[in-house]
């Protein structure tokens, strides 16, 4: 199966929010991470479902939306809206035929320094697996 | 900010997709740092050493001298009370920064840099300034670069007033005083020495010839009086200042062979400095308290005493003796320390039956000085204190008389150099208010206290390093000339040091953003409505695009244009217009109901009425950091995000996906 997606590069796109690590530090992930491409929102809450899905659309192999801790929020209740709101994209791009793995949301990765690393390497070796997107 | 050092120290902090992230990068001060508030006259300390450390020598004089016209001067005589508050004196010991303010002063003399091109007078009016020493010289240049016309009246053959006349050549060479001097007459303030205004020329006089406003600074110069016996009855009796005055005016004849000097203050040091370099054989000082409560500058006391004056402590005059008319000696007792006094200091008290007599020729006392107020007409309507200085309102150095200012030390008594300067720089801000009508109490405001500073600083975490001494002459070299003492740092010196700062409040405050950035993005603000000049500082903002070199960005349109090719090599471009991540308000369906202003958590949103008198809110846009918390209130959706919309979202999806 690994064979299969030899070479395959994918296009992964993150959303961070303005006020978070990710955003407001302007992480630079190219190096660490060249699959990334970062898109910065207002706050984590202002993704929804069709905008996931517009982006898996345009061709995306994967989503990652970063936002604030828990409660850290810069209005409070953004990023709890943005985590009712993945839990029904996660539904519909399954629905979609699309691999739940392609989305995640990732909150408070700052509190353990390596987490950040962990986590979005995690991510890009499990998308190189699962190969380019079955809908482009 | 949320563990951004830790992803500095990573050096993750790069753009990420320099072409997707316009953005505003505030530096907020968190306070003025404690050097700053310190300083009397507000100067920023930690802008020029921060300057400093970039090599920017030149740059980091000018800083100084927005606040301070006599950084030379002050870099040596300065009693730096920003070192006494120093935050690294908890970590070892506080930065040297007078020394460094000297350094940059030192670095223009050395390199000569262009002198100073007269101003151009935009106002009529004409103000005459009495006495020029610091506080004078300070006034005046801050005077004539408002574009009035000014003149200093001098009684004294020489300006410079206490500078001059007073501070010894070793400690304060002639060649520096009259460098920085003539930079400010330069600027066009006319000079006018040997004249003593009130016995030369009257103020009726002065108002007549059209000077609209004064500033009364003559320093304090009358000697006070011991008022023990045998008080100038004697030759061999001089005041310190008289002493002073004429050595300092050529004639180096030695007063005597044994020399006793009375008091603790820097005058007495000074005297006992210079009488040894006349070529006295003993110079003892007397000072009443012990050596914590003298108020010389401690590194003074350490000289005179290496240099070999005698001094002794906890021991006060009571009688002069003379025999044939001239001085034998003087009779003391010894004192010990009691209760603190109203200043803070334990009052001397006598011993009884301790008297001791010290054999001398010549008795120097140099205990205190008032304003010498002979020059004032009889029956002069001036409120002074009782220490005979003028009384002024704090704030705005205005005495009683409209039109009449004091400062420096006709008002303070003897102090310090620093201390005239802030007088100087408050009295001009008035007289130029006063000049142009305008409420003379209003915007200024005088330096807040010193609070607790935290600044974010792990103090445990700072590694001590040693604080650079400052050269010095050999001693064997000092004791027959004038030639100065302290030496200047060398420029590895100096960089070592500045680099001691801790930079207490993270921005330095330098402002060299603003004029190094040649697209005009970067841009101080003053949030607090109210706040004026007078070096109190404003809060810095900077609006920068994410790393503008990168941008494929057009400057006339704004307009960013990305390129790319699809896998049949077809070029495609996609334009992007930039908009800033702030806020905007459509006044036409704004109501006025300020629910905005009370959200926005940066102050940047304030309403206002329009001539109609109807409330609109509008938005500071430096202020704004478009986090749109306004937008969610705005009832009638009168304000909008110009950033993140939905458009802009799904172009930067696109362009995401298809650029390489
Ligand atoms: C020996 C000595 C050492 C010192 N060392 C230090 C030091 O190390 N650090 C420090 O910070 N401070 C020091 N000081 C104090 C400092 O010099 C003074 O505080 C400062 O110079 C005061 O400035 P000023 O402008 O108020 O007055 P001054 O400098 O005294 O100037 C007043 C001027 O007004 C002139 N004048 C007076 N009356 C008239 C008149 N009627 N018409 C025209 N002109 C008139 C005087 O001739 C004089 O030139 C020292 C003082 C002395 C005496
Ligand atoms: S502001 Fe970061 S998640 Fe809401």
């Amino acid at each position: 199966m690994e064979k299969k997606h030899e070479g395959f590069k994918p296009k992964i796109i993150a959303f961070a929010c303005h006020w978070c690590g990710v955003g407001k530090n302007e992480i630079n992930a190219i190096e660490d991470f060249p699959d990334f491409r970062l898109i910065k929102l207002m706050c984590s809450g202002r993704i929804n479902t069709s905008l996931i899905l517009r982006t898996f659309e345009k061709g995306a192999d994967g989503v990652i939306v970063f936002g604030c801790p828990e409660d850290k929020c810069h209005y409070n209740f953004g990023n709890r809206n943005a985590e009712e709101e993945s839990q029904i994209i996660k539904e519909m791009i399954k629905l979609l035929g699309i691999e739940q793995e392609r989305f995640i949301l990732e909150l408070d990765f700052f509190s353990e320094d390596d987490k950040l690393d962990s986590v979005v390497n995690g991510f890009v070796e499990g998308i190189k697996k699962l190969g380019p997107s079955p809908i482009t | 900010m949320y563990k951004l050092k830790t992803a500095l120290e990573k050096e993750r902090i790069k753009l990420f997709f320099p072409h997707f992230s316009p953005d505003i990068h505030t530096i907020t001060r968190i306070e003025p740092s404690a050097c700053r508030v310190a300083c009397p006259a507000g100067v920023q300390v930690k802008a020029y050493i921060g300057l400093i450390i970039a090599g920017k020598f030149e740059e980091a004089l000018e800083l100084i001298k927005k606040d301070n016209p006599l950084p030379g001067i002050c870099g040596r005589v300065c009693t730096h009370p920003c070192e006494s508050e120093c935050n690294r004196r908890k970590v070892d010991e506080a930065v040297a920064i007078c020394a460094l303010k000297r350094f940059a002063a030192d670095w223009e003399l050395k390199k000569q840099i262009k002198r100073n091109k007269p101003i151009k007078r935009t106002r009529k009016e004409k103000i005459a300034i009495i006495g020029s020493g610091p506080a004078g010289l300070t006034c005046a240049n801050d005077l004539i670069r408002k574009g009035y016309g000014v003149t200093i009246f001098e009684k004294l053959p020489f300006p410079g007033g206490m500078l001059t006349a007073g501070i010894p050549a070793y400690r304060l060479p002639r060649d520096v005083i009259n460098k920085e001097i003539e930079a400010i007459i330069d600027l066009g303030v006319e000079l006018k020495t040997n004249i003593e205004v009130g016995k030369d020329i009257t103020f009726g006089e002065l108002k007549k010839k059209g000077y609209k406003a004064f500033f009364i600074a003559i320093g304090a110069h009358m000697g006070l009086k011991l008022n023990v016996p045998g008080e100038g009855e004697y030759k061999g009796f001089i005041d310190c200042i008289d002493f002073l005055m004429s050595v300092n005016s050529g004639n180096h004849k030695k007063p005597g062979r044994k020399v006793i000097i009375i008091g603790g203050g820097n005058s007495a040091v000074d005297s006992s400095r210079t009488a040894l370099r006349l070529g006295c054989d003993e110079v003892y000082i007397v000072y009443r308290r012990s050596r914590k409560e003298m108020p010389a500058n401690v590194s003074e006391i350490e000289e005179a005493e290496k240099e070999g004056v005698k001094i002794r402590y906890l021991a006060a005059p009571v009688r002069i003796l003379g025999e044939n008319g001239k001085v034998t000696g003087m009779e003391c007792i010894k004192m010990r320390l009691g209760e603190p006094d109203a200043s803070g200091r334990r009052r001397p008290l006598p011993l009884e039956g301790t008297e001791f007599i010290i054999e001398a020729d010549t008795i120097i006392p140099a205990i205190s000085q008032k304003p010498d107020l002979s020059f004032l007409p009889k029956g002069h309507k001036f409120k002074l204190t009782k220490w005979d200085t003028f009384e002024v309102d704090p704030v705005t150095f205005a005495t009683n008389k409209p039109g009449f200012f004091s400062g420096g030390d006709a008002v303070l008594g003897p102090s310090t150099v620093i201390d005239a300067i802030a007088h100087g720089h408050f009295a001009a801000h008035s007289i130029d208010r006063y000049l142009s009508h305008k409420d003379i109490k209003k915007g200024i405001s005088k330096p807040q206290p010193v609070r607790e500073w935290g600044f974010g600083l792990e103090i445990e975490d700072e590694i001590p390093i040693k604080r650079t001494s400052i050269p010095k002459l050999p001693i064997k070299k000092r004791l027959k000339t004038f030639d100065e003492v302290d030496l200047c740092f060398t420029e590895e010196q100096a960089i070592a040091e500045a680099k001691r700062c801790l930079r207490c409040g993270h921005c330095i405050e330098c402002q060299e953003c603003v004029s190094g950035c040649s697209r005009r993005l970067v841009m101080l603000s003053f949030p607090h409505k109210g706040i004026e000049e007078i070096g109190r500082s404003p809060e810095f903002i900077l609006r920068v695009p994410a790393n503008p070199n990168k941008l494929p960005f057009d400057e006339r349109t704004n307009d960013m244009v990305i390129t790319w090719k699809d896998e049949k090599e077809r070029k495609h471009t996609l334009t992007l217009t930039l908009e800033p991540i702030t806020c905007f308000v459509d006044p036409n369906m704004c109501r006025g109901c300020g629910k905005c202003e009370e959200v926005c958590l940066y102050d940047a949103i304030f309403l206002r009425s329009t001539k109609d008198g109807i409330l609109v809110s509008e938005i500071n846009e430096t202020l704004c950091k478009g986090c749109g918390t306004c937008v969610a209130v705005c009832k009638t959706g009168a304000i909008k995000a110009r950033h993140f919309t939905e458009k802009r979202v799904e172009q930067m999806i696109e362009s995401c996906l298809h650029s390489e």
